[in-house]
């Protein structure tokens, strides 16, 4: 398993680099440039694509900003918020998206699963058919009006939680945002769990573990839970790469103070830097999301290490 | 200052279908429960105490007021700062850091006289140095910030131009501190206006042994922001969507101001912001977009400024046709800009008829620059069948039977160049109208390599003279994309630039705005300022011309009667 992890990790590591290389390519193809004040005359904006090295070829360029990184250099913005290092811009904005996405993570997936096998061991009846319309309407109603509905019944109308980001109040400021987004994680790992438990128990070793009388607690985690898992596992970790990088929508109703519209906006005004910066911790993020994956695959199923025993 | 374009369309990057949707299920939601009188015992969000909660569609890019360059940070660094001059609730210039202004016979020289009660937020006194600081830093070339425009292209320092370009020393600029309380400024050339950019964002003072005792850039923390106004930056952090002040005791007018703090909050969605505003978290709003149709006859509902105006740019080297009189009469007599304000964009906007909007500037007795509505009717009206008649006239005067030309548009926009080219189209036989949608940046790549036929863009005057949008028409301005010329309106602007005389440089203007209109160096279509929703606990609260917050010093808030309504 080491050794899997360790030649995973310098793949990751190539990629990275691979990944920064065709950031650079592309970014150097796009339109415009940061500096794009009308009342800014053309003396002024050469001048400035000097200051910051831009008028320098790409190649040059990438090879920099790589010997920076190094020493954990990102640049500074250009144009979203002019000389701040990236460093801080995302000191305080990365957090509160990871946390805010790993708590819907939690709360989606948690709530996802229950749902998905209380379904399962009752296909067919009532029950299964609610879970289905639940997820089903869950997948479907967009994010952006779950949070408002949140926002108008418990803001609005009860009075229980900030409408707004309010940094007195940061825990209670990002339960609906949390709320929001978690919604379509517990909906699609429902309709996973659903199936994968429902084919589980129809499978023939719940069957001969059920003739030798194993039931409830005993069947459920010895033999259905564990093997519903994989798939649902690798649902999961999809998922939580996109709720890591920040929900855009989410953020922009609550006012949280996330990354979650950084990324665009940056896009939208040619800061390089930050575009940068935010592909490459996504890419980390999805890169590490894979490694930790195979590593529970591996936990969750012997055959995946007796395999990487046998290599 | 520039106000970011795209800010209107920010809204609308939702789908329409959700949007509409959403407009709908909140205005039920609100009528079901009495929108209008649910206001008030808010518990939630940042409305406790008595600090004023605004909230808005941006955040401040910089919190650096030499770097300054647009109204979306100003809105938030103008809380903090001090300036020599500043505009109070009728859009007066009143005195602020300065006691008092000399100005030279000539106009070239302006001499200030500072209050001895000056100081920073860190008690530190404030003296004429720390303007002469403040200006060298936006002007110096090392310091990179497009700010210089301020001390450049608005009012023409002394030197400023070499300094620029890196021939002479910054030490050189005509500011100078002959002693502690006075500060003299030395123009190349009279600035008529001078008094308005000596309130603009970047003019604000700045302490050289605070930004050399810096550890981190400033104003990337509270900690490396330095305040000469009315508030200190209690929270803040860069881009952050909150923004937290107190009240700054070492401010000189700290008796006028009332609240005990300011909460700026950036609200990107314009239904959450309504809501929020409807439970009493906000007490001001900056509204956008559909939720203003929710609004109609709320008298809280106040609509501010109208520095912003949008119109078409001809590129009269490009194309052969827009140097044919009767052809760009047809366009600018066949656009309904009326029926485009109202049904399109909606409450906010004006339909503009000339290129100074109304209670934008006024003249010297005080009367309304823009004082008669009609005034260009016959060139900017909305007459089909005149126009019809001119363009048979241009097509024929052309030798030509039909026409078509592209029109480049901010994607955000796109719907106002869709809608006018519709109307075009079908009131002008034989023209094909083709749209080239971009983002912004492309759209001034192209404008600046004159690569466009007609362009939809728009303008924010920086001060609030007829100035502030003539200038952009002259041969010689950077942004006169489309390469109008009229020699006579050339002149007429330098002359007036230098015209002491407040009379005949105001005739001047007059006829250099008819010349534009007139010879349609531009077609114009709305203006627009920003509309505001401020609760009925709130007074004090105004904008400035632009109809961006000021600094809020004048604001009271009393607090609420307990319960609904």
């Amino acid at each position: 398993m080491r050794k899997y992890i360790a030649k995973r990790l310098l793949v990751s590591v190539a990629t990275l680099l691979v990944i920064l290389l065709i950031l650079f390519l592309l970014l150097n193809l796009m339109p415009g440039s940061p500096f794009n004040s009308p009342k800014l005359s053309v003396e002024q904006k050469a001048a400035l694509l000097r200051e910051y090295g831009l008028d320098r070829p790409v190649l040059v360029r990438y090879f920099l900003y790589l010997k920076n990184m190094l020493r954990g250099d990102f640049g500074v913005s250009y144009s979203l918020s002019p000389n701040t290092p990236i460093t801080t811009l995302l000191k305080h904005r990365l957090p509160v998206s990871l946390m805010m996405g790993f708590c819907s993570m939690v709360v989606g997936s948690i709530a996802g699963l229950a749902l998905g096998f209380f379904a399962a061991f009752r296909k067919g009846k009532a029950a299964d058919i609610l879970c289905t319309v639940v997820s089903v309407l869950g997948v479907s109603i967009p994010s952006y009006l779950f949070a408002i509905a949140l926002s108008y019944g418990l803001g609005f109308r009860a009075k229980l939680l900030p409408l707004i980001y309010d940094f007195r109040h940061p825990v209670l400021s990002g339960i609906m945002p949390v709320l929001s987004c978690s919604v379509i994680v517990m909906a699609v790992v429902a309709q996973f769990t659903r199936d994968e438990a429902a084919a589980v128990l129809e499978s023939d070793y719940v069957e001969f573990a059920r003739s030798q009388g194993i039931g409830g607690k005993d069947l459920f985690f010895g033999y259905v839970f564990r093997n519903s898992m994989m798939s649902v596992l690798t649902v999961i970790t999809m998922l939580l790469v996109g709720l890591l990088s920040g929900s855009m929508v989410t953020e922009d109703i609550f006012s949280v103070p996330g990354i979650g519209s950084l990324l665009n906006d940056a896009i939208s005004q040619n800061d390089y830097n930050v575009v940068i910066a935010l592909s490459f911790i996504y890419a980390v993020i999805y890169l590490l999301a894979r490694l930790m994956l195979d590593v529970l695959y591996g936990i969750l199923d012997p055959r995946v290490r007796i395999t990487d025993t046998d290599e | 200052m520039v106000r970011k374009r795209g800010e209107e369309s920010r809204m609308r990057k939702y789908g329409a279908f959700q949007r509409r949707l959403a407009v709908s299920v909140l205005s039920a939601a609100l009528l079901m429960t009495g929108c209008g009188a649910s206001r008030g015992g808010a518990s939630s969000g940042s409305g406790e105490g008595t600090d004023l909660n605004i909230g808005v569609t941006w955040n401040a890019a910089t919190m650096d007021p030499q770097y300054c360059i647009e109204m979306n940070s100003a809105t938030y660094i103008n809380m903090c700062i001090g300036r020599l001059y500043t505009e109070n609730s009728e859009h007066q210039l009143v005195p602020e850091l300065a006691e008092s202004v000399e100005i030279s016979e000539d106009g070239k020289t302006y001499t200030f006289h500072l209050r001895p009660e000056n100081r920073f937020g860190n008690g530190e006194p404030i003296r004429a140095e720390d303007f002469v600081y403040a200006w060298r830093r936006a002007v110096d070339p090392a310091s990179g910030s497009q700010a210089s425009y301020v001390f450049d292209d608005l009012c023409r320092l002394k030197n400023v131009d070499k300094i620029k370009e890196g021939k002479m020393s910054v030490e050189e600029l005509g500011v100078s501190a002959p002693d502690g309380l006075t500060l003299r400024v030395e123009l190349q050339e009279p600035c008529p206006y001078f008094l308005y950019v000596v309130a603009l964002t970047p003019t604000a003072p700045m302490s050289r042994a605070f930004i050399e005792a810096l550890d981190e850039p400033y104003g990337t923390s509270p900690e490396s922001i330095l305040s000469s106004g009315p508030f200190l930056v209690d929270r803040y952090d860069p881009l952050s969507t909150q923004v937290h002040y107190v009240r700054n005791p070492y401010y000189v007018f700290a008796d006028q101001v009332k609240i005990p703090g300011i909460c700026i909050t950036q609200q990107k969605d314009e239904q959450q912001e309504m809501m929020a505003y409807q439970a009493g978290v906000l007490d001001a709003a900056l509204l956008y977009g559909e939720v203003l149709s929710l609004t109609e006859g709320d008298p809280n509902l106040i609509e501010y400024g109208s520095a912003s105006i949008y119109f078409m740019m001809p590129n009269f080297n490009r194309v052969e046709a827009f140097q044919n009189r009767n052809i760009l009469a047809a366009l600018n007599l066949s656009v309904n800009r009326e029926s485009i304000a109202k049904n399109l964009m909606k409450q906010g906007h004006r339909a503009l008829t000339r290129l100074i909007p109304d209670g934008f500037a006024k003249n010297p007795d005080g009367t309304d620059f823009a004082g008669e509505p009609d005034a260009f009717r016959e060139s900017c009206g909305y007459a089909p069948e005149k126009a019809l008649e001119y363009w048979k006239k241009g097509l024929k005067e052309l030798g030509t039977d039909s026409l078509r030309f592209e029109i480049l548009t901010e994607s955000g926009h796109q719907d106002v160049s869709e809608v006018i080219a519709a109307e075009w189209m079908k009131l002008l036989p034989e023209l094909k109208v083709d749209i080239r949608p971009v983002n912004t940046q492309q759209q001034l790549q192209l404008m600046g390599n004159k690569d466009f036929d007609l362009c939809f863009t728009g303008w924010t005057a920086d001060y609030p003279d007829p100035a502030g949008f003539l200038a952009i028409f002259t041969s010689d301005a950077f942004n006169n994309y489309g390469e109008y010329t009229d020699p006579e309106f050339d002149r007429l602007i330098k002359e007036s630039s230098l015209e002491l005389e407040p009379e005949r440089r105001n005739e001047m203007l007059h006829e250099a705005e008819r010349i534009l209109v007139e010879d349609a160096g531009f077609i114009p279509l709305y203006t627009s300022g920003a509309t505001w929703l401020v609760s009925d606990n709130v007074s004090g609260f105004h904008t400035d011309f632009t109809g961006f917050i000021q600094d809020c010093r004048f604001v009271e808030k009393r607090e609420k009667a307990g319960g609904e309504g």
